[in-house]
């Protein structure tokens, strides 16, 4: 348990500096009033995670953290894991943009929790496809699965609109939905925690016995 | 204590070892109870392996120059002065077959060498 | 004497390439040298000892454990040091030893300083920035802080001036004082590392030559240098490897005694250095394909 907090303090420790580009990032949000939080919730999220990624398969950077003494299941363990403070950091950035928004008196609208909350639950599902082919592929098509995940996000911010307009109930539903149908609430979170387990067991697969 | 290595000398490093620590024994430098240098200590030293000081030291105990004693090291052993002056015999020995050898490479009779021999001796004595 | 590492049929194919059926055991409290030409599998061995790649067969233990089994124990026990650098390009110095320390129970952050200081590793200089003999000094620094029983070294000099060499064997020499830690390197240069090795580890072809004491080694064989009148179809198969010019041949013969018997009379013979006995059976097996 002490080894996933230290590999993921690893991580923190590699990526610092990126880490104050997305302080930037966020100022230039904020100052856009861009209401998105695709944008400012997923988007952050998954770069702040392709970053780490890559930077673990960079040069031999694989063979340090193979050296290390650990079981080969707690590094990939420790990057499931890893999505949690990922998630916590947009999620409480977004929060203090809305504040800031409120503060200001450019915003008015309540938040929409629901909404929000639904962004940052997609990313560990993003995630889920991300890792089995990021274990697989390793260093020489990592470059091609981080395009293409960027490119899913970017596709997926535009696309909420045509989305709202084919299914004109999803949204109202989406944030209206009371807590009656607990059953479905309880089911679709079993399902979501299921998948992510799956993908976990499929990195697994293809990494402990993987030659580095 | 000096132990001084030659890599050209064609004289295997274990023999090169043994040989000097047995010629300070011999001509009484290091006395019974000094101790020796750990082997580990003796190979770091002299940057070769463990094993090879270790092969020295065993040929110098064979001879009963020298006794180990585990966890404590190795020490010049109390061997008493008539076994020393055999050993010192023997050493002589060796060197006066590589004189005769010299010798008979330059076609000398044995009373020539005899003679040189003295002729030395005497002149040493003065 | 136990073993510290201990191999059992150990195989493993690549796509141009195979380890075969290599059991061997690496003696505890010794130096050993892992010797052979470039490709002959020496690094393929090591990572498989370090986990990185597993055997098709083959079983491997490590301080009597099974190391498929007990990695992690096992590993925080080993200092690794890489032919090619394993640590984070743009880390610095500082911030890479404060990745590595918190994984290892025995880590010693006195001793670290230490070691720092001795190598005089400057802790501001991102890894990416040092040149490859500082690299070696940070991975060994590293390795001696978590007072690793088991020291294992891929090409530790290849690209190094002399000087560091030199400091290198004394580094290594401290390091076993204590009859309990053992030295494992490789390297396809054997006239450096050689002289403080105690056991020989030969690699060729995938195969194992053989894994002898270093200081008889050499009194086993008999380099053989002659006139090629002597060299006749049952004469040559004697030799392990044979070198002819048009001035005469050099040959080694695994088998000293006979060897002599034979040459005596009509031939130089002499003992062979750890480079001829592996030049010669390198050159032999090429000879046999």
């Amino acid at each position: 348990m002490y080894s996933s907090f230290y590999l993921i303090r690893k991580d923190f420790i590699l990526t610092r500096k990126y880490l104050l580009l997305l302080l930037l990032f966020y100022m230039v949000i904020g100052y856009s009033n861009l209401e998105s939080y695709i944008v400012s919730a997923l988007f952050p999220s998954m770069l702040m995670l392709m970053n780490a990624c890559s930077l673990d398969v960079q040069h031999n950077n694989q063979r340090f953290l193979v050296s290390l003494p650990l079981p080969r299941h707690q590094l990939v363990l420790a990057k499931y894991l890893s999505l949690l403070p990922y998630a916590a950091i947009s999620l409480t950035c977004t929060l203090l943009i809305y504040l800031a928004g409120v503060a200001t008196g450019r915003t008015i609208e309540p938040i929409a929790w629901r909404e929000l909350l639904l962004v940052i639950a997609c990313f560990p599902l993003l995630a889920s496809f991300y890792f089995p082919l990021y274990y697989w592929l390793g260093q020489k098509g990592m470059q091609i699965v981080n395009m293409i995940f960027m490119m899913l996000v970017m596709i997926g911010y535009p696309a909420i609109p045509s989305v709202n307009k084919k299914f004109p109930g999803l949204f109202d539903w989406i944030n209206s939905a009371t807590t009656d149908n607990i059953l479905l609430w309880a089911i679709g979170g079993m399902a979501y925690l299921f998948f992510i387990y799956c993908s976990y067991l499929i990195s697994l697969r293809v990494f402990v016995k993987k030659d580095i | 204590m000096n132990i001084l290595i030659s890599s050209t000398s064609g004289e295997p490093i274990y023999a090169q070892i043994a040989g000097q620590v047995r010629q300070l024994i011999l001509q009484g430098e290091l006395v019974s109870g000094t101790p020796l240098p750990s082997i580990r200590q003796l190979a770091k030293d002299l940057q070769i392996s463990v094993i090879t000081t270790k092969r020295a030291y065993e040929e110098l105990e064979r001879e009963g120059l020298i006794n180990s004693v585990v966890g404590k090291g190795s020490f010049v052993s109390g061997a008493d002065q008539e076994f020393i002056r055999e050993q010192r015999l023997r050493i002589m020995e060796g060197k006066l077959k590589e004189i005769i050898d010299e010798s008979r490479l330059l076609g000398m009779e044995y009373t020539e060498l005899a003679e040189m021999l003295k002729l030395l001796y005497e002149e040493e004595k003065e | 004497m136990s073993d510290v590492i201990k191999l059992q049929g150990l195989s493993k194919s690549y796509d141009r390439f195979a380890l075969r059926d290599i059991s061997l055991g690496i003696k505890e409290g010794y130096i050993t040298g892992l010797i052979g030409p470039n490709g002959a599998g020496k690094t393929s061995l090591i990572k498989m000892i370090m986990g990185m790649v597993y055997p098709d067969q083959g079983d491997i233990q490590l301080f009597g454990k099974n190391h498929l089994q007990q990695q992690a124990a096992n590993k925080d026990r080993i200092g690794y040091v890489s032919d090619e650098n394993i640590y984070y390009e743009h880390l610095t110095v500082k911030d890479m030893k404060r990745v590595i320390a918190p994984f290892y129970t025995r880590w010693d952050e006195k001793t670290y300083l230490k070691y720092q200081e001795k190598f005089k590793l400057p802790p501001g200089k991102k890894i990416k920035d040092l040149s490859k003999g500082m690299k070696i000094k940070f991975s060994l620094a590293v390795a001696l802080s978590h007072g690793a029983d088991l020291l294992i070294m891929d090409e530790p000099t290849s690209g190094l001036d002399p000087i560091f060499r030199r400091e290198l064997l004394e580094l290594l020499s401290e390091h076993i004082q204590d009859e309990k830690k053992s030295i494992v390197f490789s390297t396809h240069n054997t006239s450096d590392l050689d002289r403080i090795a105690d056991y020989i580890v030969f690699i060729n072809e995938g195969r194992l030559v053989f894994n002898e004491m270093r200081e008889t080694l050499t009194e086993k064989y008999l380099l053989v240098k002659g006139g090629r009148e002597l060299l006749d179809r049952d004469v040559r198969h004697m030799f392990i490897g044979i070198r002819e010019t048009g001035v005469g041949f050099e040959g080694l013969i695994g088998n000293r005694v006979e060897g002599e018997r034979y040459f005596k009379d009509t031939a130089i013979c002499e003992m062979p250095t750890l480079e001829e006995i592996m030049y010669f059976t390198v050159k032999g097996s090429e000879a046999h394909v």
